[in-house]
């Protein structure tokens, strides 16, 4: 077993029934040479995603088109990220990991200014406090603009 | 903070569909690329571009703030009203429209900060007089700002003899928060600087 920890203990990729083991990496008995190990790149993901699963979303594109799923989806610091399309996770508001549970998601904020998601990569480009401008009043004061609640 | 961002990245983090700046997608600049003109991005030379006169100047060569949703407001136009009753500042007569002429009333929240057009453009401070270190630094005839003052005449005029930055000035022109002085000064500071 080349990663005992990961391996003995490793998640389904969601909590749902679909997809399972071998949506990914075929069926057939433990040692068959129809098990393979699909190759993870930014095609892989959108394979599935890109017209939506059940009632998911469609995700047609990663990130700024270059990110990968899980520099978001997974914690680096978690085991499982030496499996990475294994045990989704949902980066959080406040710079912490759920799995399975979109809890308070992660916003543009959360990574641009705050740099709390995946901070060891450093993916995102960072910018200063948002102020456009410093009056509290700003996005209302001369029109409807933004109200910053969602 | 998260609906400001939408103003101008729009808000699919996961779906460019709504990219309008070519045919090929591969960034989440939004509206952003309706603006972009001829700047270049984290550009790190405030002088050398627009972005803030190509969303809120209509007179800027490469201004296209007509097709923002709502339209941003424009800096010469009067009849803007403000929600919480702060009188417009008319932004016409300066000799330039470029970052870094924003920058010296606006760049109050930018220390700390590389001073790019990126970082610039995300923290826009409200107006100042000039970072109300020396009135006449912008105010005096030849300087940067509008309205010029002439501050040889000043000296000698109702205004103090011996004029003491920013103090004397900040008695009529801006102290607000001073009912006495805010009700005496409002109407004439506003139009001095035509004199």
């Amino acid at each position: 077993m080349q990663k005992p920890d990961l391996s003995s203990s490793i998640p389904n990729h969601t909590d749902a029934a679909f997809p399972g083991c071998g949506s990914c990496h075929g069926t057939g008995f433990i040692h068959n040479s129809t098990l393979s190990v699909p190759a993870l790149d930014n095609d892989f993901c959108p394979d599935c995603h890109a017209f939506g699963i059940g009632s998911a979303r469609p995700i047609p594109v990663t990130h700024n088109s270059t990110m990968n799923c899980w520099n978001c989806h997974q914690d680096p610091g978690g085991l499982v990220y030496q499996a990475p399309a294994h045990g989704m996770m949902y980066p959080q508001e406040n710079g912490s990991y759920l799995r399975f549970n979109k809890g308070i998601p992660a916003n543009c904020v959360t990574c641009h200014v705050n740099n709390l998601v995946n901070t060891s990569a450093n993916l995102g480009t960072i910018v200063p406090p948002l102020n456009h401008s410093t009056d509290p009043q700003s996005g209302r004061k001369w029109g409807s603009y933004w109200d910053n609640t969602s | 903070m998260i609906t400001a961002c939408y103003y101008c990245h729009k808000t699919e983090l996961h779906n460019l569909s709504n990219y309008t700046g070519g045919a090929v997608a591969t960034n989440l600049f939004g509206n952003v690329t309706l603006v972009k003109g001829s700047n270049i991005y984290k550009n790190p030379d405030l002088s050398s571009s627009t972005w803030c006169a190509n969303c809120h100047y209509g007179a800027a060569a490469e201004y296209n703030g007509l097709n923002l949703t709502p339209i941003p407001p424009e800096i010469t136009d009067s009849s803007l009203v403000a929600s919480d009753g702060t009188p417009f500042f008319n932004h016409s007569g300066f000799d330039n429209y470029n970052d870094s002429q924003c920058r010296s009333c606006h760049g109050g929240a930018l220390p700390g900060f590389a001073e790019t057009t990126l970082n610039f453009s995300h923290s826009v401070s409200e107006g100042v007089s000039g970072g109300g270190t020396d009135c006449a630094l912008c105010h005096d005839t030849g300087g940067t700002a509008p309205r010029p003052i002439n501050f040889s005449s000043f000296k000698e005029a109702v205004h103090p003899a011996n004029y003491k930055k920013p103090r004397d000035c900040s008695l009529c022109h801006v102290e607000k928060q001073v009912p006495f002085f805010n009700a005496m000064f409002r109407i004439p500071t506003r139009y001095c600087g035509f004199m």
